[in-house]
This record gives C-alpha cells, structure tokens and sequence, in this order.
C-alpha cells in the first residue's frame, strides 16, 4: 500500500476545484471558468506540518454518470476504489459552489454513498454572503454524516486554513464513518435487489451497491465503467427497467428524481439556506448575459472583440519586439568579439544564434496570445462564445461544446485536442479534432509576421492580410467539418446542454503565470528542435567548403537537397532556400524562420535582417503563395502524435496529414499560378 | 384552465419565469437534463434566446445553463407570474 495518504479532490465543473487545488499544493495549474479544464487527473503535492499528503484533482463531474471522455476517467477511478478497497483514496474533499449549493450537493450526496471519509469545501462563499444569504455549515454536516463541512473562496486564499486544519484533524483521529444516506423508498429497493445483489458480489458495499444500481438504470451510459461484467449489468438492468416500469416509476431519470427529492426535503425541513434579502435583485451575469448572448449585440460584441484581439497583437507587441531583436544584435556582437574568429565563431554565431534569434523574437506575441486567451477562458466569456456559435455550429455538423477546443488551437493544437475530451459525442469529437489543425496556431504566427512585414509597411493593411490567413484557416475548417459530418457515418446526438458560469473576475497573477508558463512551455519545446536543427543545418549548409563566398550554399549539401526538391514545389513559386525551409518545418513550423536566417545567416557577410534578405529575394505573391501553404500544411510532430494518442488508431492521422498537404500544395500552387495569370509577379 | 397554461419551454417568453411540469418521453438523453435540475416542479428564467431555431439560455437552480431549440421543445412549463 502507498504510504503518503491520497486525497482526492472532487466536485462539479466550476465549482472551483482546480482553485483549492493550486492554493494547497502551491503549484499554478491551470485554473479557467469554462465546464472540462482539467481533463485528465493531476497530483500535487500538500504539506501539512511536516507530513506529506499526495492531493489529487480530478476533472469536474455532475454525477457519478460518465457523459464524456473526461467523466467517464473519474467514474472508472471511483468504480475501482469502490470493487478494490486498497485503491481508495483516506479522504475526499468535495468542493461545491455555495451560490449552487442544491444542484452541487446532487452529486455530493453520491459521493456520500460511496462510505469513503469526505470533507465538504463550500466554495465561494464571499459571493453567496455579499448577496445577502448565509449556509449553515454545522447543521449541513449533521444533516449529511460527513466528517466536516467548511467554508471557503479559494480565489483569494480565504478559508483554506480552515480546510488544511480539518485535513490535519482527520488524519489525527480515528474517525469512524457514519451510516450513509438512504435515499430509496422500500418499493423502488424491491424493484432494483437484483442489481443490488449483484454489486454486493462484486465486493461493493449496501450503499455503494445502491448507489451504481440506481446510476446504472438511470443511465446507460453508466454501463462503460464495468469492463468484463457490463453484459451481465445490463441483463439485470433490463430487467429492473421493467420492474420499475410496472410499478410505473419512471427509471430514465429515477436518480436526479430521488436525490433531488431528498434534498429538496432536507432544505425545507431545516434552515441550512437562509435567504435574508428583501427584495430580490437580479445577479450581475443576468443583467450582462442579456445583451452578451443577444444574437445582434452579443455577436457584434464578439467580432469586435476578436479583430481587437488581431490588432492588439500587432500594433502592442511591436515595441517589446523591437527591444528582443535589439537584444539578440547585442548577443551575437558580444560572442562574436569573445570567440576566435574560426568554424566555432561561425557556428555559434551564424548557425545557433541566428536560428535561436529567429524564434525568440516572436516571444512578445505569443505571450500576449496566451494572456487574452486565458483572460476570455477565466472571466467566463469563452462560454458565451459557445452560445453565440452553437445554431452555426450545429449546421457544420458540431455543437458549441467544439468552441473552446477550436478556440484553444489558435494557441496550440495540443492542449485543443486533449480539450475535446469533453464532447460528448465521438462523431463530433473526431471532427473536431480532424479540423483542428487548421485554426492557426502560434508556430505559424512568426511565418505570417516575417512574410507581411517583409513586403507591407502599414499596419491596417498588416493586420488585414494576417486576418485573411486565420479566416482562411477558419473557412476551410468549416467546410472539412461539414463534408466530414456528411460522410462519416457513426451518430450524432442533436441534444446539448452546458452550463455557462457566472462571470468572474479573472486574477491577474493567475493569467500572468499561466500565459508564461505556456509561453515558456512552447519557447522550450521550440528551441529544442530548433537548436538541433539548426546546427544540423548549419553543418549540411557549410560543407562541402568551398572556395566562391558569394555561392556558398549553393554548393553545399543544403544546396544540393534543396535543389533536387524545387521542381516539386516550383509551381508555388517558390525556390530551394524556402524548400529547405518546409523540410525542416516538418518537425514543427517555427523552425521555417529559423531556418531561413541560418542560411541567409551563412550565405551572406553583410548584416542585413532577415526581413531585408526576404524582400529583396522574394515578392508578395510568393510570400501570400507560402502562408497560404502554412495555412494548410500539417507540419508538426505532435499533433500527429497527440491525434494518434486521442483516436487511439493510425487512420486518422494518416488521414489529418494526408488531406492537409494536399489542401497545402493546390492552394499555394492555385494561388500563385492566378497570381502570375493576372500579372502580379 | 390551467392545461391552457401550459406550453413548451420554446415558446417562453425573454425574461419570463415558469415551472416546469413534465418531460417528453422523445426528450433524448434525458438523464443528462435531469441532472442539471431540469425535472418537474423546479422553477426556471428565460434569460436569452439566441434565434427562432437557436439555443436558449435559461436560469434553473442557480445556474445559467444552454440548452438546443429542438430540447426546449420537449419541456412542458407553466407560466408564473
């Protein structure tokens, strides 16, 4: 058995759990206000006077029903502790938003059931007080059985004292668990014994062995989580269904029916809730929701607010970016004057430097990016965003739920991707993750910036055409989606339902270290490969050595690839030195521009900026001609290997990349073709 | 009289309060409803309405919560004043 005590952490979706998870264990995980942040469970370490505890936060769940992909990974957990005692975790804290308190309680008197010592947190309590009512805690710990029922709002640290205290009270008695709750009436048991019986045999106790009879005929979908014995469950649950229905008791909804019931019951008899208000106001997200989800105001809002996010991360990020190049000028004049002229100062200077500068220098952006992604994921707005795109999305074959991830992959595709594990739906799921792909992440931003600012000098225009590039990704993504919806064959489910939470006001040290974090995350990864690659490349681009400066690389081993390639790419109008570039961007995108400064960086003495070196060798058709192929092009190892990971088969990667290069090569051949057509060369 | 009174959840008016009284045995996924405190007897607010065919957004237990044109179809309310 594992010797550091498990806590697990439970609750419902923005309920505030990955809050308390980040104030006790000190670490800033990803905290958001939209439902399925954390998809996948993570531990973090708490220390309480010298002893060590392992805390474990898992995604949010409504009830112990698994819905989705993300759900469906918290029931698996629970059902195990339940059939194998030594998995169980000593305590559960159960975090419940007190301005919920019914509706949260729904799953915490399940979470009752399963006889495992639980400590309720009531979350934000500060906005249940400031409007005027108050939750008796004591009394809903008598009520309730648990071992303790607290009050807190982990957002600003306040209460969690209170929680640490009675953690460390729990590990220092020998509680004994009281009798749980029984929520059945005699004829409802009598109807589900069979089941119950069964359960009993798989080592489950009474109540837990209720609680999954009820889940189980409330629900089918609860009949996922019993591996090797769900045809079994499933013959009993038919049956119980049927009983159930002589009786002419509803089975569908029986769950939320009983417990529902009983707290309504609990609620009436005694005065847990106090409501002291005297006339009652409408909350600030009522007022507001009425014009940020109004189909004209709403959606104008939401337009606006993304050309300003485009605008803002031009017209904002240019004078830290500008400080960045200065910096880096500065670094490579230093190591050039303490390094011996030689093959060292060459490579350090002309192949390290030069391709660490190219990536670094975009920084400022994707920082910005991140922060205004995470401001809109916080305040709760991304949710409205889903409301506003459902009735489009819904005609694409999607659901506002695929809002977030898609929005998220103008960040990165990865942690899109793994954000789609909360759609509930496979059909939906997959396409989401298939178009994925094609909302222009933060790698393709340097590629876009470096071409438009080579050959356009004002920044309406700049802005524009950088649009352009993220609607064209957009546009194509929404017409893949649609022909997917069409053939693909597996069913799609018209009913949805999300919750949208409440607006909260984003803490700014939360969006700082976490768009740093991401920011930093991707810099590393990065300039892992581009620090290989460009000493790779700086290797094939010197050698063979010859005598003729002014041809170089031509001559070299990079020469020669690239070379050998352009007949192929040709029709896109561009020559070998891009063609090395889309070679090495097969790793990862960014490295396009870090390998065009390391080979301009050696062919050339002069110091012109690659900025320069571009516009003089190329023209706006070519530079539209490559980012309209970037646009396209499925030209990261990551993804590849995340899509492989989250559709658990080959075919769909194969499938990603394989109708993402053949968009890439007939667009920017299309698009430069027409091009020279109609004269602009 | 009083089964005048009741109409679908859709055909609510903005910003108008009702109860809901029963759920169409078509609603799909039904479960899932429920355990957002859609279930008889609770109170609701309509909130917004996207379009005719849109989503809307209404008020139940606490939780401003989304839900499709063609689900609301399904939830029978009254109206209360």
């Amino acid at each position: 058995m594992n010797s550091t005590p498990q806590i697990a952490l439970l609750g419902n979706p923005n309920s505030g759990k990955t809050a308390v998870f980040n104030q006790l264990t000190g670490m800033s995980q990803k905290v958001s206000n939209y439902p399925g942040v954390t998809v996948e469970k993570h531990i973090g370490k708490l220390s309480l006077s010298n002893k060590n505890y392992d805390l474990i936060d898992f995604p949010g769940i409504y009830g112990i029903i698994p819905n989705s992909l993300d759900e469906e990974i918290v029931c698996k957990e629970i059902y195990n502790w339940c059939a194998n005692k030594e998995t169980q975790p000593d305590l559960i804290v159960c975090i419940l938003d007190s301005n919920n308190i019914s509706r949260n309680l729904y799953l915490a008197t399940q979470i009752i059931d399963l006889e495992i010592p639980t400590i309720f947190a009531l979350n934000m309590i500060d906005l249940l007080e400031s409007s005027n009512k108050q939750i008796d805690a004591k009394l809903l710990r008598e009520k309730l059985g648990v071992f303790d029922v607290i009050t807190c709002c982990a957002l600003n640290n306040k209460g969690l004292i209170d929680l640490t205290q009675s953690i460390k009270k729990f590990f220092n008695t020998d509680y004994i668990k009281k009798k749980s709750l029984s929520v059945l009436d005699e004829l409802t048991k009598d109807c589900l014994v069979d089941l119950k019986d069964f359960f009993i045999k798989k080592g489950l106790t009474l109540s837990q062995s209720e609680l999954y009879s009820i889940n189980t005929v409330s629900n089918s979908k609860s009949l996922s989580l019993f591996k090797n014995d769900t045809e079994k469950i499933k013959q009993l649950t038919n049956k119980a269904e049927k009983k159930l229905s002589d009786n002419n008791i509803n089975s569908k909804s029986l769950n939320s029916i009983i417990r529902y019931d009983y707290l309504d019951k609990l609620f009436d008899k005694h005065n847990i809730l106090t409501d002291y208000r005297k006339i009652k106001v409408k909350s600030f997200t009522e007022k507001v929701d009425k014009y940020l989800i109004h189909p004209i105001i709403g959606t104008s809002v939401f337009l606006t607010l993304l050309f300003l996010v485009f605008w803002t991360l031009f017209k904002f990020a240019e004078y830290p970016m500008n400080l960045v190049e200065l910096l880096m000028g500065l670094i490579k004049d230093f190591s050039t004057q303490i390094i011996p002229n030689g093959i060292i100062q060459d490579l350090v200077v002309n192949g390290i430097l030069e391709g660490i500068g190219g990536i670094v220098i975009f920084i400022p952006q994707i920082l910005i990016l991140m922060f205004i992604l995470k401001f809109l994921e916080d305040s709760g707005y991304m949710a409205r965003a889903s409301f506003l795109m459902d009735r489009f999305m819904s005609k694409i074959g999607l659901h506002g739920g695929s809002v977030l991830p898609l929005m998220s992959g103008y960040a990165c595709a990865i942690p899109g991707i793994m954000a789609a594990r909360t759609i509930d739906n496979w059909k939906e799921r997959l396409i989401t993750i298939l178009i994925l792909p094609l909302t222009s992440c933060t790698a393709r931003l340097p590629v876009y910036v470096i071409m438009i600012t080579a050959f356009v000098d004002d920044t309406t225009t700049q802005t524009l055409l950088f649009m352009m590039m993220y609607l064209l990704g957009i546009i194509t993504a929404i017409i893949i989606a649609k022909i997917l919806s069409i053939f693909l064959k597996e069913k799609t489910n018209p009913s949805f339902i999300m919750e949208l939470p409440t607006y909260k006001k984003p803490i700014f040290k939360t969006l700082l270290i976490d768009s740093y974090s991401k920011t930093k995350a991707f810099v590393i990864d990065a300039g892992k490969i581009i620090f290989a690659i460009s000493i790779l490349l700086w290797v094939l681009a010197s050698f063979p050595e010859n005598e003729q400066n002014d041809v170089k690389i031509e001559n070299s081993y990079v020469g020669y690839i690239g070379k050998t390639i352009e007949p192929i790419i040709s029709p896109m109008g561009f020559d070998w030195k891009i063609g090395i570039g889309l070679i090495t961007s097969f790793a990862a995108r960014e490295t396009f521009v870090s390998t065009m400064s390391t080979i301009y960086g050696i062919d050339e003495k002069d110091n012109n900026n690659l900025k320069t070196n571009i516009s003089n060798d190329y023209n706006l058709l070519i530079a539209i001609s490559v980012m309209v192929f970037y646009v396209y092009a499925a030209q990261c190892m990551s993804t590849f290997a995340i899509i492989k990971r989250e559709t658990n088969t080959w075919k769909w990667p194969v499938f990603m990349i394989g109708y993402m290069t053949l968009l890439a090569y007939t667009a920017a051949t299309l698009v430069y073709q027409i091009g020279l057509i109609m004269g602009y060369a | 009289m009083n089964s005048n009174k009741n109409i679908t959840l859709s055909k609510l008016k903005i910003g108008s309060k009702a109860q809901i009284k029963s759920l169409d045995q078509k609603l799909q996924y039904k479960a899932r409803f429920t355990e957002m405190g859609i279930i008889p007897g609770k109170k609701i607010l309509l909130i917004q309405r996207y379009s005719k065919k849109g989503p809307l957004c209404i008020k139940v237990m606490g939780s401003f919560v989304m839900i499709r044109k063609q689900n609301a179809d399904k939830i029978i309310v009254s109206r209360m004043p």
